[in-house]
């Protein structure tokens, strides 16, 4: 047992208890809510004279409260959160000057997003996200973003959400949204940072951009125009929505959209995809999980769409010779009838299988037209060369491989296991009269 | 001399269980970077093949202390070398614990100031710690196993989810190529961090304070393999969360990932959790590094008891923890000292295990015996004596 020490035991804890309560450190280090202004989204653009445009917006709480349910949602953003904008030479001497301007004491760690001008994401981020990787009130999980084209404050100031009026809910709902349908690819702060420092793989950040006809529409206090203007100002033969990096054909909404991605080598943009090739890209990353997909009908006019859920994981097969890989590419995918609008009586076990075939066919094409496209750039952000990663056995070995001339020399194949799994909750489409 | 009487028998679950802890602290801290550093990609497997080494280190350990009865190693090294060997055995042991203690304090602080607390000042924080440590192990290794008794199913299920968590958002391949900077360079890389487990000697002080030999015996075993389980989890959770460029370069890394981990609206964030876990373990762990120190200078210099010395050490720690001027600078010298210390560190017990076998094999354990049971004052002295005196009656 132990030995007693009574009174002398009971001294020494007062004493260290009346230490520790003067040493609590509570006292330096103290920030009531009341005293910070909490940054919910940020953009980096490039400004004159080799400065930078830091624009920031600040949560005002008290301001979500009383937009309530009234009034737009682009009112609801100017309501709970204030835009401000400051030139400098670096992002902490603009956060420094920033907070110069603002009563309170400027706080980061409830930032959601950073986005930046598509310039500066020509001339390359990593400058920047050293700040936010190293300052201590960034987050890895905050979402990057860069503009399609021209600056990005210019996307925050148009920026007006359908139904949220606050940016935070704004941006995780987009977040889920862009998983879900996959025309987008989100990668936080910490993705896109282990993807460039990856050796031989490259990354990608979701690209925002505007519709020019919404924006005017906003100007014009948000009323959409009437069909006729609307049908005047779409061009003659638009290409199908999400297959070019053109603005989507639409009226009314948010200005702001959110297709494609640009492709980043070593942290500069040297490409964008557009919304159909982001979602061949999340197939062959393998970040893909569920998307409506639309086709042209195999035998009749009209377009066919299906509900394409991936099954099982992608598996690569790399033979070949060491200076002139070979890849066999394999998706396993499955789907559901969402739509026959060709009314062509495809659910029979004997048809279906037609349209899986084309399916099958059209997917292997363009996840191929995709690829050649990335072996043209010399960049793989699909992240292939983890299947050789994963057979070799030192560092050195793999760190001397040239996998992005490999890969640009690579022959490829693709397969796709495809199968209409579902027909929804019809079968045969209606006979045409 | 400092047993039972004055600190109290102990399980052998709780002392596995608060030796763990003090193992664990340099993980909380930069070691799971350096290991990176090490070893690139085959980090993971440094924890593992120290485990193994120390596996033997323990056992030389075990049938050395199981000799004298399980009397401290000072004592050990004082009946096998006079008192200037007990002197410098436990000078050099108290030391080598107190410059760890000051530099993992040291790194610690820096810590706090680079993450939560910038504006606080180095010695506020630095003195509250010691404080802390000075209150835990001042009644003795008792009273620190049974408050960690008291947190640890709580620590280890909130440790565990947090990284569970961090692993999903990870990826294997990021272990790949499985084996860093190549075979040899792994196995010299994992020799080099033998120290790894170096909390574990701390047996060779306390033993005095276990009940039996089977119960040191077990209590030494499930202390490495537990520390070596929750080592080997972490790193390879933090290396499948970062890729090997990223991981070689990131400050204070379990936090990192703990920052990781998201869950939406509901759950937000549970580093603010994992911060208190953080804090109690390394609290804890540097408790017993001071702890530690000061009985082992006690047990060196035949005092009767440690706590005198726990106050002057603590000082002396706050000034070796102001010593290195930055914070690289302290990470640096702990990282060097770890590797070159450790060559004394576990020469002197190898050369104690060998002398006691070679050179004192008979006359040494003949005079050695009657000391044992006036040491500990535990029953248990008897049967290890007893023991002895078969073993030696065999080997005639």
């Amino acid at each position: 047992m132990m030995k007693s020490t009574g009174p002398r035991r009971r001294r020494f804890f007062l004493l260290s208890l009346g230490c520790l309560a003067f040493l609590l450190t509570g006292c330096w280090d103290r920030h009531e809510l009341e005293q910070l202004a909490f940054v919910v989204t940020m953009v980096v653009d490039r400004s004159v004279g080799n400065q930078i445009d830091l624009s920031m917006r600040i949560a005002v709480p008290s301001g979500l409260q009383a937009s309530g349910d009234r009034g737009t949602s682009k009112q609801g953003i100017a309501q709970t959160s204030q835009m401000i904008t400051v030139t400098a030479r670096s992002l902490p001497e603009a956060i420094a000057l920033a907070e110069a301007t603002v009563e309170r004491a400027l706080d980061f760690r409830h930032l959601r997003v950073v986005a930046f001008g598509e310039p500066l994401a020509r001339e390359g981020l990593l400058p920047y996200l050293d700040t936010l990787e190293r300052y201590r009130q960034f987050r890895r999980t905050i979402y990057i973003w860069v503009a399609k084209e021209g600056s990005g404050r210019r996307l925050f100031l148009e920026n007006a959400p359908v139904l949220e009026k606050n940016s935070s809910a704004f941006i995780d709902d987009l977040a889920r949204t862009a998983t879900r349908i996959g025309y987008s690819r989100m990668p936080t702060l910490h993705e896109f940072l282990n993807e460039t420092d990856h050796p031989h793989c490259d990354s990608v950040i979701a690209l925002i951009g505007i519709a020019p006809l919404v924006e005017s529409e906003r100007k014009n206090q948000g009323q959409p125009v009437p069909t006729e203007k609307y049908h005047q100002q779409l061009p003659p033969h638009p290409e199908p929505g999400g297959t070019t990096l053109a603005p989507l054909a639409r009226s009314g909404g948010n200005p702001v959209e959110f297709l494609g991605v640009g492709l980043f080598q070593k942290g500069k943009m040297i490409d964008q995809w557009s919304g159909q090739e982001t979602r061949l890209y999340n197939l062959l990353k393998d970040t893909y999980r569920i998307g409506l997909w639309n086709f042209d009908s195999p035998t009749a006019p009209g377009p066919i769409s299906l509900q394409i859920r991936r099954v099982r994981p992608i598996k690569i097969g790399l033979t070949g010779s060491e200076k002139f890989p070979h890849m066999d590419i394999a998706l396993s995918l499955e789907g559901e009838f969402v739509s026959l609008q060709s009314l062509e009586q495809y659910v029979s076990t004997e048809r279906i299988s037609a349209v899986e075939s084309f399916v099958t066919a059209v997917l292997q094409e363009e996840l191929l037209a995709l690829i050649h496209k990335a072996q043209k750039a010399k960049a793989d952000p699909f992240d292939l060369v983890r299947y050789l990663q994963r057979r070799m056995l030192t560092m050195q070995e793999f760190d001397a491989l040239p996998w992005r001339e490999r890969f640009a020399q690579a022959t490829v194949t693709v397969s796709v296991d495809f199968k209409i799994r579902r027909t929804g909750l019809r079968i045969q489409p209606r006979l045409q009269k | 001399m400092i047993g039972a009487k004055r600190q109290g028998h102990v399980g052998w679950l709780p002392v596995a269980i608060v030796i763990s802890a003090f193992i664990h602290v340099k993980a909380f801290l930069v070691l799971p970077r350096t290991l990176c550093q090490f070893a690139g990609t085959a980090a993971w497997l440094l924890p593992l093949i120290a485990a193994f080494v120390n596996v033997l280190v323990l056992l030389a350990l075990a049938s050395l202390l199981r000799d004298y009865s399980r009397r401290s190693l000072p004592d050990i090294a004082g009946s096998l070398g006079g008192k200037p060997a007990q002197f410098l055995f436990g000078f050099f042991y108290s030391g080598y614990f107190l410059i760890f203690y000051a530099l993992q304090l040291r790194i610690f602080g820096e810590f706090v100031l680079s993450t939560f607390l910038p504006e606080t000042p180095l010695g506020v924080v630095l003195i509250s710690m010691v404080l802390l440590n000075l209150y835990l192990c001042y009644e003795g290794l008792e009273n620190v196993s049974r408050t960690m008794m008291i947190l640890f199913p709580f620590l280890l299920v909130i440790y565990l989810f947090a990284l569970t968590s961090a692993a999903a958002i990870g990826t294997f391949d990021h272990l790949s190529p499985w084996l860093g900077y190549g075979l040899m360079h792994t196995l010299g890389a994992g020799l080099a961090v033998t120290s790894l487990y170096n909390q574990l000697f701390l047996y060779g002080f306390i033993a005095p304070l276990f009940r039996g030999q089977r119960q040191l015996h077990r209590s030494m075993m499930v202390a490495l393999g537990f520390a070596a389980a929750v080592m080997i989890f972490s790193q390879i959770v933090f290396q499948m969360s970062f890729t090997i460029r990223a991981a070689q370069q990131m400050g204070f890394p379990l936090y990192q990932i703990a920052r990781l981990v998201q869950f939406g609206t509901f759950f937000q964030r549970i580093d603010p959790l994992f911060i208190f876990i953080w804090l109690i373990i390394i609290t804890i762990g540097l408790a017993m590094g001071i702890y530690t120190s000061a009985l082992v200078l006690a047990q060196g210099i035949k005092a009767p008891d440690f706590r005198p010395y726990l106050f002057p050490l603590a000082v002396i720690a706050l000034c070796i923890a102001y010593v290195p001027q930055r914070t690289v600078d302290a990470t640096a010298i702990n990282d060097r000292l770890a590797v070159w210390l450790q060559v004394p560190f576990y020469g002197a017990l190898i050369a104690l295990f060998i002398w006691n076998r070679l050179l004192h094999r008979l006359p040494g354990r003949k005079k050695a015996a009657p000391l044992r049971l006036s040491d500990n004052g535990s029953g248990t002295a008897f049967s290890g004596q007893k023991k002895i005196k078969l073993r030696n009656r065999r080997s005639h």
